[in-house]
């Protein structure tokens, strides 16, 4: 009888566990089914002082197995209104939208340069990042012409899903170097006073292009193709203090990267000329071998700074089909040539930085602040001041690694070293 | 009393309450606070405060180990009569009851922010304290069993977040490695030692472990290596958020779990780690209303303090909804901190003089028995 009792008494307190699984979430509660996920927002400048912004949805009945109920749905859908901020946009969307607009998948943020250059930026991105729902991790793009007609023109062929195109985008950031990779929260980290910040550059109109030797020495917008997505992305928006101030080409972009003592991307493939012959172009694969070391005496009034950039090479191709592979003095002839010509184009990145954005993309700081003991030295110091005014010396380690999987040339040069 | 009748605890789960309930500070206000004033150097305050916090609980264990087996509220009792005793105690409730109102309103405060943010703050309360309360209830040999229960999943969950965040980790941000300067960050880590008050606290559980060494190493072992986690989650946050973008943020290790995701697929890693977080909240605070109800029962001699327990929290959620908004918890945390500081400092020394005094009276009569005899 006891335990019966007992028994009854254990069912019960179950039984008043069990409707907790329904309650969950009290006030917050979100059905799926009302839920429009925004992918992609857009920001440009409206009147005023307001911002208008644009959200792509996506649909996510597009790409799951679901499709036969939404065959005519596009993938995706895109609105913009013009409000006072990020925030109460996304409320007044459901005035158009069905859906509860939601951002917990948002993953790229793309700005208008012209926003981008305004000083009204910094504050529009230090109080988005205030929405919970708003993650640090979104990737910042800044393009060239108004974000929503970015947004509009950007339909890849072969990608229907809008989020798929910038995550698998992200992947090959970091595998070309191209563009940095840039986040919100690097960007709220380096808003500080005197600090540089790097974003990818990008637009969806092509504008005159001129071919140029280097394959790698294009902004957006410059790179020579047809057809296709018309979006392209290459080079980075510099910022100081929060605001753009200018553009770095994709080249100068890749050397920024290897100037960092932690960089993102650590092998491109790129292209010099070939020491033995003027036409000709050697392509080859750099590896970032080991990390760069950078070295300061900051005692002086315009400090000194030696930077060793480790590479490893390997040569892919070389269309002067001079037999590099086979001859140990011409080997030391291409080693001697590379690291000059790569030392020229890193000092040149590192005297732009200097003279034009007079700041320092390069995160040296993290090594300045090395120097310092406590936090009111190092601000009392300024270290962009004297970044200006220091004499930067570049030694480029260099390695070739390997000569691709043709030892020989096909044709037999006619003469050594001609 | 209850408390004789309730199973003995093992060293163990002993350490694994503290490894919780101390541990925990990596997650909460509390660093959001020592990095205002720590700056890079913020991580090293945890240390500095549980080193200076050390210093009292070696001189309150002097006294202690005199008396094995006695709680810290038998041995007040014994030493400083009905009056000090009662005062002593309700002195240490008071800081422990006013700690868990502003610790408890910044936990709910982070639940608001951060998760449910149309939910009524105090819904959020109320939840939260009738969970803890329900745990409490099942008395502290259950807290610290299931403490032991989870301290591995917990601890690994933190080592994953750690390994997960690595490439976002630069450890040069740490420079200029004395933030402000040697002497604020000493002089912070003092203000802040109460930080680890729950080492003074923790002497009353004395009679519920299993034997004296256990409760010394427990709670010994316990405190440092919380303070060792505490400071090297310090470290990580500012590795990864970088100064002075540090300060700015509310809730470092919320966002850090935000920024987090376990390859491509599994993008939203922070619902994974929230869990755990939730459920170690439950057990830090059902940690605290027990001992709430355990200092005031003695305090006030009642005969069950286990009964104390629902007004016990239902204090504690009455006095932290006071604050109006995060600022202002954040303000009384701070008064609170250095106020407490010093009654957990004053404590130990007091305690020890008292018991000096009490061996001097009591050494003689204990002498002429002998002698007569």
């Amino acid at each position: 009888m006891r335990n019966r009792k007992r028994n009854l008494k254990r069912m019960l307190k179950c039984a008043s566990v069990l409707p907790l699984l329904l309650v969950a979430g009290c006030w917050d509660q979100l059905e799926l089914e009302e839920q429009a996920i925004a992918v992609v927002i857009g920001l440009d400048k409206g009147p005023g002082n307001t911002v208008e912004v644009t959200f792509q949805i996506a649909n996510p009945q597009v790409g799951s197995s679901d499709i036969g109920t939404a065959e005519s749905e596009p993938p995706s859908d895109t609105i913009r209104f013009t409000s006072s901020d990020i925030l109460s946009a996304k409320e007044l969307a459901n005035t158009v939208v069905t859906r509860t607009i939601n951002f917990a998948h948002l993953k790229t943020m793309i700005v208008h340069e012209e926003l981008a250059r305004d000083e009204a930026f910094p504050h529009i991105a230090g109080a988005a990042i205030r929405d919970p729902e708003m993650r640090r991790e979104v990737t910042m793009i800044v393009s060239r012409e108004k974000a929503y007609d970015f947004i509009m023109k950007n339909r890849p062929r072969l990608e229907t899903r809008p989020h798929k195109y910038y995550e698998l985008m992200q992947q090959r950031w970091m595998e070309t170097g191209y563009v940095p990779f840039s986040t919100l929260n690097q960007y709220l980290q380096q808003q500080v006073i005197d600090s540089m910040f790097l974003a990818i550059y990008a637009t969806a109109e092509q504008n005159n292009h001129r071919v140029l030797r280097h394959e790698d020495g294009y902004l957006a917008g410059q790179v020579p193709k047809r057809s296709g997505d018309p979006v392209q992305m290459m080079g980075a928006a510099v910022f100081h203090n929060g605001r753009m101030i200018g553009t770095l080409t994709g080249q100068q972009m890749r050397w920024a990267q290897m100037l960092r003592h932690k960089s993102s991307v650590d092998s491109f493939i790129t292209s010099f000329t070939d020491p033995l012959d003027e036409k000709a172009m050697i392509t080859v694969r750099l590896f970032k071998n080991g990390v760069t070391k950078i070295r300061m005496n900051l005692r002086k009034e315009e400090p000194d700074i030696h930077v060793t950039l480790p590479l490893r090479v390997q040569l892919l191709s070389f269309t002067s089909l001079q037999p590099y592979a086979t001859d140990a003095e011409m080997q030391q002839m291409l080693v001697k040539h590379l690291k000059e010509e790569i030392r020229k184009e890193v000092l040149e990145v590192i005297r732009l930085s200097q003279k034009k954005f007079a700041g320092d993309p390069f995160e040296w700081e993290l090594i300045a602040r090395k120097h310092f003991m406590s936090m009111p030295a190092y601000q009392k110091f300024s270290w962009a001041k004297h970044f200006k005014k220091a004499h930067a010396d570049v030694t480029v380690d260099l390695r070739i690694e390997n000569f691709g999987k043709q030892r020989t040339p096909y044709i037999e040069s006619n003469s050594k070293g001609g | 009393m209850t408390a004789t009748t309730e199973e003995k605890i093992g060293g163990r789960e002993f350490t694994s309450i503290f490894l919780i309930a101390v541990g925990m500070k990596l997650s909460d206000i509390t660093t959001t606070i020592l990095f205002e004033s720590g700056q890079t150097a913020g991580w090293m305050i945890p240390l500095l405060s549980l080193g200076f916090m050390l210093i009292a609980y070696v001189v309150l264990m002097s006294v202690l180990k005199r008396r094995a087996g006695q709680g810290l509220p038998e041995i007040v009792f014994a030493i400083g009569g009905k009056f000090g005793g009662s005062l002593i105690c309700l002195l240490l409730f008071a800081a422990a009851l006013l700690m868990t109102a502003v610790t408890s309103r910044g936990y709910v405060d982070i639940i608001n922010v951060m998760v449910y943010q149309r939910t009524p703050l105090y819904v959020l309360y109320l939840m939260l304290m009738g969970v803890a309360l329900y745990v409490a209830h099942r008395g502290f040999s259950a807290i610290a069993r299931i403490s032991w229960l989870i301290i591995f999943l917990i601890e690994g969950a933190i080592v994953l977040l750690v390994a997960i965040i690595w490439q976002d980790i630069d450890w040069l941000r740490l420079y200029p490695w004395a933030g402000p300067g040697v002497l604020p960050i000493v002089r912070t880590g003092l203000m802040h030692s109460a930080m680890f008050g729950e080492i003074i606290l923790a002497t009353a559980l004395v009679p519920h472990v299993i034997s004296f060494k256990a409760f010394r190493i427990g709670s010994a072992l316990g405190f440092v290596v919380s303070s060792v986690k505490i400071s090297f989650l310090m470290a990580v946050y500012v590795s990864v958020f970088d100064y002075p973008e540090i300060i700015h943020i509310a809730y470092p290790f919320q966002q850090l779990t935000k920024n987090t995701s376990f390859g491509r697929v599994f993008t939203h890693a922070e619902s994974f780690f929230i869990a755990f977080w939730l459920l170690i909240s439950v057990i830090y605070f059902a940690f605290y209303i027990y001992l709430l109800a355990y200092l005031f029962g003695h305090a006030v001699r009642a005969d069950n303090h286990r009964k104390l327990q629902l007004p016990m929290a239902g204090l504690v959620l009455l006095i932290g909804l006071v604050p109006g908004n995060t600022e202002q918890v954040r303000s009384y945390w701070e008064l609170l901190m250095s106020y407490s500081t010093w009654l957990y400092w004053a404590l130990p020394f007091i305690i020890w003089l008292l018991d000096w005094f009490w061996r001097k009276r009591h050494a003689k009569p204990q002498a002429k028995p002998q002698a007569d005899a």
